[in-house]
This record gives structure tokens, C-alpha cells and sequence, in this order.
């Protein structure tokens, strides 16, 4: 049990320490970048699955699904934040042929 | 403070789903209801407190949009997508605190050989807080990073 708790804790305190890099990432550091930002925040949630989910104790298709899973979620939440944080150009040019 | 949150939270969960591999069932309420009071100090903290202050800013797009100039339709496009995602997030949380809910309700019928419910609604919780691990930086971050 309480071995439990202190890989809990790890965890947790880990992820406290990720998050405030992330943090610096933007105000303090900012060459780091955009890129810095997201190889943090996928640090954070590999953390998260590990040591929340449990993703340790199972096996190599698991962690492929899991990987799989992230991904997509990235990618679609990317996706749909893409526009609103790239776009200059208001209202957007439609060419007529 | 909000990632924060949800980061205890899911640690309470843990210990509340270790407590219930031990056979401490009142330990694992315990541990259940500090994971569901975080969650509402989640929910309080994004509806109650910055949704609130950006309604009353004007933040909401639409007619009454209260940025004006060349960034207005950035702007909008911007708080259309956060407003969208955080309620879709928020109420994904609320889905989870129901089910906590639940499992603390029905905490008598689990033991050490019989909780998969525990450890699979501690499965979707910990889902919330990834979810918010993602869109966390998407929202607050990336936009503010060189």
C-alpha cells in the first residue's frame, strides 16, 4: 500500500514538475518554442498513463493502442486549434474559377 | 491551478482504487470523495469563475463580441474554439463526477477480487485529466510561445 502511494506521489509530483516547465517553456524560456511546449505537454500525458492508467503493467499492443489513441486525440485537437491560432487573413480569400 | 487540480485528482483516485485492492473500503471513499471535490473545484474554477469573468468581458462570440478591429474575427474564431472545447471537457467532467459518484454509492459491493468498476471509471478519469493535459497547452500555451 504504501508503495503504492509513493509511486502515486512520484507521479503526481513529476507531473507538477512538467507542468512548471511548461510554464517556463512560454514566459521564461521562450526559445524553447512551440515545439518545446508540445514535447512537454506529451511527456506529461505519457506520465499520466503510466503511472495513472496503470500502462506499465500491460503489454506492447496496449501501449501501441494507447500511443495510437494519443495521437489521434493530439492530431484532432491540433487540428481543430490550427486554424484559430495560424490564421492572419480575415475573411478568408475564395478564389472563384 | 485548473491542470493542477485534476493532476490530484487523479492521484486521489489512485490511492482510493489502492485502498480498495487492500480491502479498505472506507478508505477508498475517503479518497474517492477528495478526487470528486477536486473535480468540482475544477468545474468551479472554469464555469464559475473564468467563463464568468470572460461573459463579462464580452468574450463570447457573436453580435456583442467586445474586441474590435483587424484581430475581431481572429478573436472570434480563437474563443469559439475555447468555449466549444472547454464545455465539451467540462462536461465530460461532469460525466466522470457522476460516475465516482456512483462508484462511492455502491462501495459496499466492491472487494480486493471484485472492483473492476473502480479501476475502469479510474481509467476515464484519468482520460479527463489527458484530455486536459492536451488541451491545456493548445488553449493557454502554443499561442503565446515564439
Amino acid at each position: 500500500m504504501t508503495g503504492v502511494v509513493i509511486r502515486l506521489l512520484a507521479t503526481a509530483s513529476l507531473m507538477l514538475a512538467l507542468l512548471a516547465a511548461e510554464l517556463a517553456a512560454v514566459f521564461i524560456f521562450p526559445g524553447w518554442g512551440r515545439v518545446g511546449v508540445a514535447v512537454i505537454a506529451a511527456a506529461m500525458v505519457a506520465v499520466a498513463a503510466f503511472g495513472f492508467m496503470d500502462l506499465r503493467e500491460e503489454g506492447a499492443p496496449v501501449w501501441l493502442l494507447a500511443a495510437a489513441a494519443a495521437l489521434w486525440l493530439a492530431i484532432l485537437l491540433g487540428l481543430g486549434s490550427l486554424d484559430p491560432l495560424t490564421r492572419t487573413l480575415y475573411p478568408t480569400v475564395i478564389e472563384t474559377p | 491551478m485548473n491542470t493542477a487540480l485534476l493532476m490530484a485528482s487523479s492521484f486521489a483516485y489512485g490511492v482510493g482504487l489502492a485502498y480498495i485492492q487492500c480491502g479498505s473500503r472506507r478508505g477508498m471513499v475517503f479518497w474517492l470523495l477528495i478526487a470528486c471535490a477536486l473535480g468540482l473545484a475544477f468545474i468551479s474554477l472554469k464555469f464559475g469563475v473564468e467563463w464568468r469573468n470572460d461573459l463579462e468581458k464580452g468574450l463570447f462570440p457573436g453580435a456583442n463580441f467586445s474586441i474590435h478591429g483587424p484581430a475581431r474575427s481572429g478573436a472570434q474564431l480563437f474563443f469559439a474554439f475555447y468555449f466549444f472545447s472547454t464545455a465539451l471537457h467540462g462536461l465530460h467532467l461532469i460525466v466522470g463526477l457522476g460516475l465516482v459518484a456512483w462508484i462511492i454509492s455502491q462501495a459496499r459491493r466492491f472487494a480486493p477480487e471484485r472492483h473492476t468498476p473502480v479501476r475502469v471509471v479510474g481509467l476515464y478519469w484519468t482520460f479527463i485529466d489527458i484530455i486536459w493535459l492536451v488541451l491545456f497547452p493548445l488553449i493557454y500555451l502554443i499561442g503565446r510561445a515564439s
